[in-house]
């Protein structure tokens, strides 16, 4: 048993003749925070869907807490996801959207956690609308609680700013920050903005064609990028050039 | 659950065929008056009597399916060209009985007594009593004259009864005259064939044409209708019964015939000689307007019309002449 | 591999109609496709009576003119009155919206012997007035157009709701937003209407066009009581008159035919521009404002076509049953109304649990095969039922001659109605299918994986996600599938067990066979009720849900 929540080894991804993934490798530790960043396009999403066991790999190890993974489905993974569109189930309130991956807790302990889940994110004054009744910033929550709820190994997010204004943003990036910390998960954050990336992690891992062309400390990075493009990143600020 | 009840099902399906005193008939005569006699029957003898609908020829494919396995008793169906068909198909079986031979006048049964009429009807012409003169039609023959130009009205070809009348011309003058028949008849019609009998009946009472032919129950049936318009209908129309000098009037049955590998043999025949006793055939004139078998009855439309000389045709002529027939009126273009 | 089996189920008689056709031609083909067949006339020297065309020639081109003209005319009063019902403010409005549906419950055979009652006597005296007038050949055309503008009219108003219903789900999902903008850039309301709304609504006007052509491709009650001849009375004629199966069975295949163009038109007219439109979400749409003057003539029109299509039908259904009540009583056609609400409600949930099957399997194998093969699963709608119902007597024939499950089948087909469910599974999936298919379709995929993520299998997303986010679509498929199976007549003739008998049944062996109108007024009217309050049930609880 090692001391990490989770290990890709040599992960790759076709579809097609299309190589998506060339032999990812990653390892992240329990309790710590690690962000995904790259262009868009670049295989970054595809790696937390494998690590969800959304989609299977063709080839390569998923260890979750010690476990290799890549066989078992989605279900029975206990990993969270944070989806950019958010995927609040639209028939269900906010507290029964929390609750929806408590299936296997009795009434009572469902109740304590999504309660206390409510009071964490800051949403006991919406908990009984409707999702399409909520602002974005509101419908973001409810998804990260939704993901928390079932105590994940590790919460997975996908692009989690990309429908916020600035200072939503800004408000939320820290508020992820400290609920990490505060629940003590592991999360690992896909990005496409470096300045999320260097202010929320503890490990980047910066994704290139389907690779992990670097990862270290948002300091290491930034003190020694391998290569120019890393180095152009980190100073520049945003990855899409568009 | 759903298992569950298939299997009782299954289960009370087959208690029931081991001692059920009971007949099943496929029936396309839709009458609720016949069901009023088959609950007669079941009084009478205890027997059930199930019953199953649907258009003959819907029932034929149902037993052809069936096979031995048969699940019917009695097949009963208007039209003698019906039954011909049913026998040649192999569906139906031979049965002696004194009673039917007596009941059943020779024409109206057939040769190997595989089926037998229940009930008789005759093709007539009705004319509208203000326009045409009694006596001024007195064949079939007649309606193809010139001065019939648009005067004329019938129901399609693919009407069974059409084609069976047509199937006794082609029996007793042979299929060159009934093509000429039918081709000049067609173009004496006032309009396009369609509708039922009763139409061709308010098209004559409207004055839209001057006569049609129908058949003899539903003039009775509009006669003694609820319905005060048909009524109205039944008073301006006057009933000629043709070719009396000739081939006489042509007849045709509602008849039934012993299916072959019928599970309840000897109920099926129990049913079929009721049918064909006095006490059965005297209801049909006053229910359902047809000719008993003995063609008397004491009924006031049937004594109105008075007797008249029918087709002696053997009517299982008409099975062997119905395809012909058909064919014919599509040469004649009748629709 | 379950929808496979499905398909394979529903595509029997299909298959049964293929391998007909592609045996040679017969001679009673012969009958149908040459004129003067068998040179029967030229061989008598009548060559003067060969008819122009042959009878298929004829029969085709009236089907085709019915199609269209039908088609044509429920587009215009479906579109039309959705569009006001759903945009326009006008008195009524609310209760018009609800029963501009209602003529769906008149089963299109009763209609036609309704209309025809009302109208032969005003016919008749017309035909004489027009030959005291024109003559003899100009009546015989004013009978013929008559009768095809009759039903016309008469399967126009069975049919147009569904084209309304259509309609009037999608204009009134139609954001608000679009419209305004559209106003914005300066297109008048009718521009509107032509150049927004009406392309986005496309797609689910065609789907309610395509039901409507279905229903009047196989219509064959409707048609034998007004005089009309179409592919689908020659199917029987070929059937029952030249003895032929075959032929019959190649006639549906013709029919088929067009079916398949009409598909492909389909997939060509509202494949090509498949977009989502964002949703309304406010659930009320601001309306708009009218003339009075001009919402009065709305109110008015609505009133006119209601009148038409149900009130004056079903008053006459009425005035006919009070005379038959004189002499019958309800109670003897309480049996049957339990006959026919236990097999339109069973087999409405069997439809609907097979579509949800179906689609489902669509879903979560999104090759082209599945797709292809549920497409194909719907073209039972197309085969008339009394074909449909030949082909599975004959299919069940050959299975019970070749294997040893006949007992199950004898049960099924003979012994219950289950076998009359099965039947209907396969010519009503195409009424089941699309709503079901089209609701599962805007499910986004993410809730899917969302509900894995949290720890879900497949049932328990099913039971959870997706069942409750199809709750509309299913009631909607719900109430189409209890009303049309409630209407059926020519499988249910054919495949009836013993002893049984359904308000259709009874009401067509009264009203066509026997035309013993004012006792068969009864059960019609039973029959009409039954479905009203499948309506009421199925918008109740779609409402409280």
């Amino acid at each position: 048993m090692t001391d990490h929540s989770l290990e890709l080894k040599n992960v790759s991804k076709k579809i097609g003749h299309l190589t998506i993934l060339g032999g990812v490798n990653l390892k992240l530790d329990t309790g710590k925070i690690g962000v995904l960043a790259g262009e868009s396009g670049s295989g970054k999403t595809t790696i937390i869907r494998i690590i969800a066991g959304l989609e299977s790999p063709n080839d390569g190890e998923v260890i979750i807490c010690g476990k290799e993974s890549a066989t078992i489905s989605a279900k029975g993974r206990n990993v969270g996801l944070v989806f950019q569109d958010y995927a609040l189930f639209p028939h269900l309130t906010v507290t029964q959207n929390i609750a929806f991956g408590l299936r296997k807790a009795s009434n009572n302990e469902k109740q304590q956690r999504v309660d206390s889940l409510l009071n964490l994110l800051n949403l006991m004054d919406i908990a009984k609308r409707f999702p399409h009744q909520l602002s974005g910033g509101q419908q973001q929550r409810v998804a990260i609680a939704r993901a928390l709820a079932p105590r994940p190994a590790i919460i997975l997010f996908d692009e989690p700013f990309s429908n916020l204004d600035s200072i939503q943003k800004r408000k939320l990036r820290e508020q992820i920050k400290t609920l990490i910390k505060e629940t003590k998960s592991t999360a690992l954050i896909v990005t496409h903005d470096i300045d999320d990336a260097m202010r929320l992690a503890d490990e980047i891992f910066i994704i290139q064609h389907g690779k992990v062309v670097q990862s270290g400390t948002p300091k290491e990075l930034r003190l020694s990028p391998t290569n120019s493009y890393v180095a152009e990143l980190v100073s520049h600020g945003h990855l899409d050039r568009s | 659950m759903k298992n569950n009840i298939i299997s009782i099902g299954l289960l009370a399906i087959s208690s029931l065929s081991a001692l059920a005193n009971e007949v099943t008939l496929y029936t396309y005569r839709h009458y609720e008056a016949d069901s009023a006699l088959y609950e007669k029957f079941t009084q009478k003898t205890g027997i059930k009597v199930n019953i199953v609908k649907s258009k003959a020829d819907a029932l034929f494919e149902r037993l052809k399916s069936e096979g031995s396995d048969c699940k019917s008793d009695l097949l009963v169906t208007s039209d003698a060209a019906r039954l011909v068909k049913a026998k040649n198909l192999g569906l139906l079986q031979s049965v002696e009985s004194s009673t039917l031979f007596t009941n059943v006048p020779a024409n109206l049964r057939d040769e190997d007594n595989q089926w037998f009429g229940i009930t008789v009807r005759a093709r007539v012409i009705v004319y509208n009593k203000d326009k045409v003169k009694a006596g001024a039609i007195t064949s079939y023959e007649d309606l193809t004259k010139p001065e019939w130009k648009g005067r004329v009205v019938a129901r399609s070809s693919s009407n069974i009864y059409n084609q069976s009348l047509l199937a006794s011309m082609v029996a007793n003058k042979g299929s060159k005259e009934a093509l000429l028949w039918a081709l000049k008849l067609r173009k004496n019609m006032a309009r396009k064939p369609q509708g039922s009998d009763r139409d061709q009946m308010r098209a004559v009472a409207a004055g839209l044409a001057d006569a049609a032919i129908v058949n003899t129950y539903y003039i009775g049936l509009l006669a003694n209708s609820q319905n005060t318009k048909d009524q109205e209908v039944a008073s301006k129309i006057a009933v000629c019964f043709p070719n009396q000098d000739s081939t006489g009037t042509h007849i045709n049955i509602s008849g039934a015939g012993i299916c072959k590998y019928s599970p309840n043999k000897a109920n099926a025949l129990k049913l079929l000689e009721f049918l064909t006793s006095v006490e059965a055939q005297s209801t049909f004139p006053k229910t359902t307007s047809e000719f008993p078998l003995s063609m008397k009855s004491d009924s006031p439309l049937i004594l109105a019309w008075g007797k008249f000389k029918a087709d002696n045709l053997k009517l299982s002529e008409l099975g062997k002449h119905n395809a012909t027939a058909a064919k014919l009126f599509n040469a004649a273009n009748w629709e | 591999m379950g929808a496979l089996l499905l398909c394979l189920l529903v595509c029997l008689p299909l298959t049964f109609i293929l391998y007909e056709s592609s045996k040679p031609s017969t001679e009673a083909w012969q009958q149908l496709s040459q004129v003067d067949p068998g040179g029967i006339l030229e061989e008598l020297d009548l060559k003067e009576e060969i008819p122009e065309h042959s009878r298929l020639y004829l029969k085709t081109k009236n089907t085709l003119l019915l199609l269209c003209s039908v088609v044509a005319l429920s587009a215009m009063a479906g579109i039309a009155l959705a569009w006001v019902v759903s945009r326009w403010h006008f008195p009524l409005r609310k209760s018009m919206s609800v029963c501009l549906v209602l003529p769906l419950t008149i089963p299109s055979y009763i209609l036609a012997a309704s209309y025809k009652l009302l109208t032969i006597d005003t016919k008749n005296s017309l035909a004489v007035w027009v030959r005291t007038n024109w003559g003899q050949d100009v009546m015989s055309t004013f009978d013929e157009l008559w009768n095809f503008t009759l039903a016309t009219f008469v399967l126009t108003a069975a049919f147009f709701p569904y084209v309304y219903l259509a309609a009037r789900t999608a204009f009134s999902n139609l954001s608000t937003s679009y419209l305004e903008s559209s106003q914005s850039l300066g297109l008048s309301s009718s521009q509107t209407f032509l150049k927004v709304a009406l392309p986005l609504a496309r797609p689910a006007i065609i789907g309610g066009l395509m039901l409507v052509s279905l229903e009047t491709l196989n219509e064959f009650g409707a048609m034998k009581i007004l005089g009309i001849d179409t592919l689908t009375t020659e199917i029987f004629y070929a059937w029952t008159n030249l003895e032929d199966k075959n032929a019959a069975i190649r006639l549906a295949g013709c029919i088929m035919l067009i079916l398949l163009v009409l598909l492909i038109a389909e997939q060509w007219l509202s494949g090509g521009k498949r977009f989502h439109a964002s949703r309304n979400t406010s659930s009320s749409p601001t309306l708009k404002k009218i003339p009075k003057f001009k919402s009065a003539l709305v109110t008015l029109s609505c009133l006119t076509i209601l009148f038409l299509a149900f009130i004056l039908p079903v008053g006459q259904l009425i005035n006919l049953a009070v005379d038959g009540l004189e002499k019958d009583s309800i109670s003897r056609f309480l049996p049957l109304v339990a006959n026919s609400l236990w097999l339109a409600a069973n087999s409405s949930v069997l439809i609907l649990f097979a579509s949800v099957f179906l689609a489902y399997a669509c879903r979560k194998i999104p090759h082209w095969s599945m797709v292809t093969l549920s497409k194909v699963s719907t073209l039972g709608y197309a085969i008339p039922g009394a074909i449909l119902g030949i082909c599975t007597i004959a299919v069940i024939g050959f299975i019970k001659n070749n294997t040893s499950g006949g007992n199950l089948l004898d049960y099924l087909y003979y012994g219950s109605s289950y076998g009359l469910v099965l039947a209907y599974l396969v010519r009503f999936l195409a009424v089941g299918l699309p709503p079901i298919d089209a609701g599962l379709k805007q499910i986004n995929r993410n809730l899917d994986e969302a509900s894995q993520c949290l720890g879900h299998g497949f049932l328990s997303t099913f039971f959870r996600l997706h069942l409750p986010l199809l709750k509309l679509s299913l009631s909607a498929g719900a109430i189409m599938l209890f009303i049309d199976i409630l209407k059926e007549l020519p499988l249910t003739l054919i495949l009836n067990p013993s002893n049984h008998e359904t308000l259709a049944t009874k009401t067509y062996s009264l009203f066509a066979v026997e035309e013993r109108y004012t006792t068969g007024a009864i059960p019609a009217l039973i029959l009409i009720l039954a479905g009203i309050m499948g309506l009421c049930a199925v918008r109740y609880i779609s409402r409280n849900k």
